[in-house]
């Protein structure tokens, strides 16, 4: 390279630096400066991490609608005193998953993830798989491609606020339905030995999110809910090698349903996809037997920091009706 | 894959760029021709053997007019008058048959495809009103990305050929490339042979003008499709979806908006192509050239969508004007019926299919041939009014060129050409009619400053297609003048540039229509 090609380089370079720069300071100033619905926050629900007391949640748990509708993190409080928080969105890809992880991680001590694995088999494109890895591995530094609208909301003073989550999410990121509506068809997870693939823009994502818990001496755990439509047995088979392959372990609860007295004509809110409150209720109390047995984790219901926690517990408990 | 997305802008065109960088000079057109069917394989699939089979039809034909032209020169020596005469006569008919089996094969193919199902409704409706017992299936086929503007393409290739225009390419790679271009092959422009096929098949050294420039350009287009096409796009989907429940005063601001829209979202789209080309070298045909600039609404078309025109223009209108029939036709009217509509009426005739052309590219329905006849109409009432008017004028002693009277013009203009947007962008021919009703019956002037702000576009969105649109309108104007823009940039202080470079591209991050809120708006010219 001659002198000319050297000097075009480096200014190439440096307006290229300069734009990553302005591209931060954008994403700062426009980024949500607290995680309510009004705070301008996408997903309020699976964002309520953020204002829960620092290192007070131990177990995360990532997912799609399966897992914000199946899991509940006040019943597994209540029998168990594990502290818990679902961190889900509806169409949450692998990539999204992982950016949450970074996000929870960074405010809360996490000893164990819970993967809800259905979201593995939701194709979508490789590039815009990229660029939201990109965005998760940078943090918040590009918020701004996701929340550059704010600019028409936001005052000049608040684009340098600093900050402060005050959002208070009783549920812990379950979504409560007290809907009933059963699933009346035949089984679904008929035994095979065939197994489907894990698309690339999931399974790229999913490594990292598997090195990044390694990494981090958190224990991961698949998980798979029961839902008749987006289940079936090729993509058990499909999970459980990646797992048994990684060092995994994996709870396909579609499997296992007779054992917690799972019954489709009750414990479903749509007719089999998602599970209503009574089904999540007894989805996650089959899932703290599991993690009594094979993990350390802390009872925290007699810890007079956890207070707010039984208050919780009992509005959640008034919202459920079934 | 859309010109806007990460796909294209950060993965693709970035991919290219870079293989054809590295890759020896004589490979470099490989590098194109492979980007080119990978590009068109993953928007197209299977269909992409459509723009195989054209490519393969023009090739071989072009290889065929050039083997009888060869073979023709060779047995002409040595003959005698008459001889050459009868074998000139031969060679003309060999010519014309294999021109007219080729493009009856590329268009028979974008015919069947594109337009099968719609003259199959119309034969079923004629024949049920007849009392006839015939109905044609009446197919839905999937549309092969960019065949009505690669159809053009190949046709003039051969076209040209046969004209003797130019010699045809015995390198099939050349003839591909030319025809599947990715920046060009989705939304155009139409290129033509001689100007497209050497720089694309020579091969381009890395130059640092032509990467920022192309760069420059593509980020220019994404500002005019993404800040102001997308953001307009909200009003418009909502009011055309919802005509009904919309007084005239909103439905004209809608039919103004999506003038903006399409004219912001295709000459972006046009900046955007013109741009990724220009990183391998390639210059593009213009397309644009300020259509706002316009007193009359023949200029108007001929300042829009150029490429489509000029090809009209040489394999539709001369041809059609300048054949026999018309010639005499228009010596028989001269003598009868004057000298101005005697000549007026070949030219309205060679324009008139012109015309039906134009309306028919657009689409299969009959919404698109009004389209055409719409501007049609037009053209022709202002031929035939022009003597009359040219009279007038002189009669009062007016000036034709005075300030006032072009105001008038450009706005007069301007309402004819939202007129016939309006048709482009309603749902048939009767919505239209029911729209331009509402104009003159219940316009509610009163009542539009209550319902500007619910229709889609809040005051923010406004300020923002408001401010977007005066940089596109002040650097058109600039352009007008001859000022070229991006050279008059380069030539300012590093930090000068480097602030308007980066002011654009935070531009399009911060106030693009795009993400959470907003659905992807697909290119209205890509569509065809």
């Amino acid at each position: 390279m001659n002198k000319v090609g050297i000097k075009q380089f480096l200014r190439a370079v440096s307006f290229l630096c300069l734009l990553v720069l302005l591209t931060v300071a954008a994403s700062y100033m426009l980024a949500p400066k607290d995680n309510t619905p009004e705070g301008g926050i996408i997903n309020p629900n699976a964002n309520g991490f953020f204002s829960e007391p620092e290192n007070s949640i131990e177990i995360a748990v990532l997912g799609n609608s399966d897992a914000y509708s199946g899991f509940s993190p006040m019943e597994l409080w209540n029998m168990y005193g594990y502290t818990s928080y679902v961190s889900a969105e509806g169409h949450q890809s692998v990539a999204q998953s992982y950016s949450q992880l970074k996000k929870i991680m960074s405010r809360h001590d996490l000893k164990l993830v819970i993967f809800e694995t259905d979201e593995l088999f939701i194709k979508s494109k490789l590039a815009e798989t990229a660029a939201k890895i990109i965005n998760a591995s940078a943090g918040s530094a590009f918020s701004v491609f996701q929340y550059h609208d704010r600019w028409k909301t936001t005052g000049l003073r608040e684009l340098f606020k600093k900050p402060c989550y005050t959002a208070h999410c009783a549920t812990k990121g379950q979504w409560l339905s007290n809907d009933v509506k059963g699933y009346v068809g035949g089984e679904y997870m008929v035994k095979t030995d065939k197994k489907a693939s894990i698309p690339l823009s999931a399974k790229a994502p999913l490594d990292m999110l598997v090195k990044a818990c390694r990494e981090n001496g958190i224990e991961l755990l698949f998980l798979e809910l029961p839902s008749q439509s987006s289940w079936n047995y090729e993509k058990h088979n499909a999970v459980k090698a990646y797992a048994d392959k990684n060092g995994i372990p994996f709870l396909d609860l579609n499997i296992d349903r007779d054992r917690f007295g799972f019954d489709w004509s009750t414990d479903t809110r749509d007719r089999g996809n998602h599970l209503n409150s009574r089904g999540a209720r007894k989805a996650t109390l089959f899932i703290g037997e599991y993690l009594i047995r094979n993990y350390s984790l802390t009872d925290r219901r007699r810890d007079a920091d956890y207070k707010q926690w039984h208050k919780d517990y009992e509005e959640y408990a008034k919202q459920v009706k079934i | 894959m859309s010109y806007t997305s990460y796909s294209y802008l950060l993965i693709f065109l970035g991919t290219v760029f870079i293989f054809y960088t590295v890759v020896p000079k004589k490979f470099k057109w490989a590098v194109l021709l492979t980007a080119s069917y990978v590009f068109y394989a993953l928007n197209s699939g299977k269909l992409t053997v459509f723009l195989l089979l054209a490519t393969a039809a023009v090739y071989f034909a072009g290889i065929l007019l050039d083997c009888i032209a060869y073979t023709s020169a060779l047995a002409k020596k040595g003959l005698e008058r008459e001889e050459k005469k009868k074998l000139k006569t031969l060679i003309n008919y060999q010519k014309k048959a294999v021109v007219v089996l080729t493009l009856g094969f590329i268009f028979g193919i974008l015919l069947t495809i594109k337009y099968s199902g719609f003259f199959a409704g119309i034969f079923n409706r004629a024949s049920e009103f007849a009392g006839l017992n015939f109905v044609l299936p009446e197919f839905k086929f999937l549309m092969p990305l960019g065949i009505s503007y690669y159809t053009l393409q190949a046709a003039g290739y051969v076209i040209d050929i046969y004209r003797g225009k130019y010699r045809a390419s015995h390198n099939f790679g050349k003839v591909a490339l030319f025809l599947s271009f990715f920046p060009q092959i989705t939304e155009g422009p139409i290129g033509r042979f001689d100007d497209l096929a050497d720089p694309l098949y020579e091969g381009h050294g890395f130059s640092y003008d032509n990467l920022t420039k192309g760069l420059q350009l593509t980020a220019w287009g994404l500002f005019k499709k993404m800040v102001i096409a997308d953001r307009v796009n909200l009003f418009v989907s909502e009011v055309f979806g919802n005509h009904g429940g919309y007084s005239g005063s909103i439905l004209l601001a809608a039919g103004a908006l999506y003038t903006l829209q399409i004219y912001a979202e295709f000459s972006g789209c046009m900046d955007i192509v013109t741009g990724s080309a220009q990183l391998f070298g390639v210059p593009l045909a213009k397309n644009f050239e300020r259509p706002f600039f316009f007193f009359f609404l023949s200029e108007n078309w001929r300042r829009w969508h150029i490429t489509l025109g000029a090809w009209l223009r040489d394999y539709v209108f001369y041809p059609v004007s300048l054949s026999p029939t018309c010639i005499r036709t228009g010596k028989f009217a001269r003598a009868r019926l004057g000298e101005h509509f005697g000549s007026f009426l070949p030219t309205a005739f060679a324009l008139l299919i012109t015309w039906i052309g134009i309306g028919f590219w657009h689409g299969a329905g009959i919404k698109y041939l009004i389209y055409g006849l719409y501007y049609y109409a037009l053209m022709m009432l202002g031929m035939l009014l022009e003597p009359l008017i040219a009279r007038g004028f002189s009669a009062l002693s007016l000036r034709r060129e005075g300030r006032l009277l072009n105001a008038l013009r450009i706005l007069r203009t301007s309402a004819l050409v939202i007129g016939g947007m309006m048709l482009f962008r309603a749902d048939s021919v009767s919505v239209w009619l029911e729209m331009l009703k509402r104009l003159f019956v219940s316009f509610d002037a009163g009542g539009f400053a209550g319902t500007v702000l619910k229709c889609g576009m809040d005051r923010q969105d406004f300020f923002i297609v408001l401010l977007g649109a005066s940089a596109m309108f002040i650097v058109s104007l600039l352009q007008e003048k001859g000022i070229k823009i991006r050279e008059s940039v380069a030539k300012q202080r590093l930090a000068v540039r480097w602030a308007a470079y980066a002011g654009l591209i935070m531009a399009i991050v911060v106030f693009g229509a795009y993400g959470t809120g907003y659905d992807a708006v697909d290119f209205i010219y890509g569509q065809f």
